[in-house]
């Protein structure tokens, strides 16, 4: 049996709005240790890869290793839902294909949501050693992708001299965003050596529905190699992308 | 049960295939050559009943080349956004996990139905032609009208049914490595009840032995036997070269196309296979008599009538014939590529006399019989205050 408690049920909701752009069906694993999912979009494009220790929980039950496959787009209509000030609670019994959503405020309201057989992919992350590492606010790279968004459809990161530049270019013009430390905006930069690559936008934004949940982005790439986005739950527990490179085009 | 045994007992690579060899072959050979940029075709389309290997000669090749399998089946690739969503974005984008490539696979495509899913199609054919990696197509019947624009810019490989002798073969292995031991008769059986189908003859042998420690030929008893579909150009030669009635039946009969369908082939091809007049009339006056079948059938839902549609349609198609058969290359129906063209301005001309027959109060019936051809005249003379508005969309609309 697998019982977790959250003292805020909108932590879970976002969680899920963050699995759920990339990825319409998911195995979470609940073990003694917490829950974690890895999965990757139907393009293979992109990873998600999500762990929640038992820490996180204000109660925690799991006795062993249980695989709760879910439908992301069900779960997060129920997860729109979650009032302010509720608790989530989620119970799957041993032999039940469901699980139990039940938010705790005022009332108590308890969804069953059918669960999925999904088999298991065992998926390893992709084994790469990041030339370039930046930490910066959620909010600023945010903005630097949406301002690459009016141009294009993608987008060139680059690293060198203590600077991280976001630039893209299309018919539609040009732009570049220029994050610096002096500004304060960069939070800190690592540089093994300069670095830059070209990354869909569509998938970059659709990571950054992980900004809720963070203040702070920490960014990894290398030259024309995939990219690593981190963020941290204050919680403890943390949410990991994984972007494949654009191709230039020829 | 446990698991399929078709899943887990299946080939783990190529050289295990069993049967189509070639075709795998040829496949392997095409991708290979379109990675290198040299392919004449820009995407290949592996045709061939199930259970020949279709799509698991697909999953072997991206495994032995290291590629990254992009699949997508009929239930995916519905619309126009769900194939640029997975299939657009693997194009665009590098191998995540550090494949050497990707294979773009579009499985099932027959499962895609015409008019619905038109966007879907029309979005794998801009996958094929802007693709920097090799794109894979699977179907069962590839001659599928649906399918005409896809062919012209596909290699086209075949998957043919596989022979008894070699699905007894993979049956003995499989019956060993799941420890049961299974008389050889047992197994001729089932490999030829299956027709050609691996798939179902490893599902039939699960069916039959799972559990089992041994067995016998009598514990097979009679097994369903899998009817071979066959495709419409054969059907056609088939009725055509028929000198009974019987024969010509049995060939309708077994079509994999539903009956309308088979009928109208019959009709666009008598022209094709007759050059003398004489056999053309004779032809098409049984066709017209199954015709006014047909629509009894269809009018006053008269099921039982329609095997004599069926009788005089095939067997006037097969008896009219004077001379031997002649080798003849059958054409597909026009009527439903007419039919589909005009669709738009069919469905335009029918709203106008809807909204005549409102102003008129009378029934659509009644203005096309009854006052279009008035309406046509006052056009003619230029005279059409009355109805001027429908007067021009009509001549736009064709």
């Amino acid at each position: 049996m697998f019982k977790a408690v959250l003292a805020d049920s909108r932590i879970w909701r976002n969680i899920i709005e963050s699995i759920s752009t990339l990825v319409e069906e998911g195995v979470f694993i609940a073990d003694p240790t917490g829950i974690r999912l890895r999965a990757m979009d139907p393009s293979r494009v992109a990873m998600v890869d999500m762990e929640l220790p038992k820490t996180s929980f204000e109660s925690y039950e799991c006795a062993e290793e249980m695989p709760i496959g879910v439908n992301f787009d069900d779960m997060k209509n129920i997860m729109k839902r979650a009032g302010v000030n509720e608790k989530l609670e989620l119970e799957k019994l041993e032999k039940e294909a469901r699980l139990k959503i039940r938010f705790r405020g005022k009332t108590s309201r308890t969804f069953s949501l059918p669960l999925l057989d999904l088999g298991k992919e065992e998926l390893s992350v992709p084994r790469i050693s990041f030339l370039a590492t930046v930490k910066l606010p959620a909010a600023t790279l945010m903005d630097a992708i949406k301002d690459a968004e009016v141009v294009s459809d993608f987008v060139k990161i680059t690293a060198e001299d203590e600077k991280l530049k976001v630039t893209a270019s299309g018919d539609r013009g040009e732009v570049e965003v220029e994050i610096t430390k002096d500004s304060g905006e960069l939070l800190s930069i690592e540089l093994k050596e300069n670095a830059h690559a070209l990354y869909s936008l569509t998938y970059l934004s659709k990571m950054m529905v992980a900004s809720d949940l963070s203040d702070i982005a920490i960014l990894m790439f290398s030259t024309d190699m995939p990219l690593r986005l981190d963020f941290n739950l204050p919680n403890g527990g943390r949410i990991v992308y994984y972007l494949a490179p654009r191709m230039e085009a020829e | 049960m446990g698991a399929p045994w078709s899943e887990s007992y299946k080939p783990k690579t190529l050289q295990e295939l069993v049967g189509n060899y070639d075709s795998a072959e040829e496949l392997l050979k095409w991708v290979k050559e379109s990675i290198a940029g040299r392919a004449d075709k820009k995407a290949a389309l592996v045709c061939g009943p199930p259970g020949t290997g279709k799509t698991l000669a697909v999953n072997l090749i991206a495994d032995a080349l290291n590629l990254e399998l992009i699949e997508m089946n009929a239930s995916d690739f519905r619309t126009e956004e769900a194939v640029e969503r997975v299939a657009g974005g693997a194009t665009l984008q590098g191998s995540l996990l550090g494949k050497k490539g990707k294979l773009i696979f579009f499985d099932e495509l027959d499962g895609i139905s015409g008019k619905e899913d038109r966007g879907g199609l029309g979005a794998i054919m801009r996958i094929i032609k802007e693709s920097k990696y090799p794109v894979v197509l699977a179907a069962n019947d590839p001659w599928d009208p649906r399918f005409r624009q896809l062919r012209d810019v596909c290699q086209m490989i075949k998957f043919k049914r596989i022979r008894a002798p070699s699905i007894v073969v993979r049956l003995r292995r499989i019956a060993q490595l799941a420890g049961v031991s299974v008389e050889d008769e047992a197994l001729k059986k089932i490999a030829e009840a299956a027709n050609g189908d691996m798939r179902a003859a490893v599902n039939d042998l699960q069916m039959l032995a799972e559990g089992k420690k041994i067995l016998r030929a009598a514990d097979v008893g009679r097994l369903y036997s899998r009817t071979q579909e066959m495709g419409i150009f054969d059907v056609m030669k088939e009725i055509f070269s028929a000198n009974t009635i019987m024969e010509a039946r049995a060939a309708a009969e077994s079509a994999s196309v539903d009956l309308e369908m088979l009928l109208q082939w019959i009709n666009e091809n008598i022209p094709n296979q007759y050059n003398d007049p004489r056999e053309r009339a004779e032809a098409y006056d049984w066709f017209s008599k199954a015709d006014i079948f047909m629509n009894r059938v269809k009018r006053r839902q008269m099921w039982d009538l329609i095997s004599y549609a069926v009788e005089l349609a095939v067997g006037g198609a097969a008896l009219a014939r004077r001379g031997p058969y002649r080798f003849t290359k059958y054409s597909f129906p026009t009527r439903i590529g007419i039919l589909s063209q005009s669709k738009e301005t069919r469905g335009k001309l029918m709203e106008e006399y809807m909204t005549l027959a409102k102003e008129l109060h009378t029934s659509v019936k009644k203005v096309r019989t009854e006052y279009l051809p008035y309406i046509e005249i006052l056009d003619e003379a230029g005279q059409r205050p009355f109805f001027r508005s429908v007067g021009s969309s009509r001549e736009s609309g064709g």
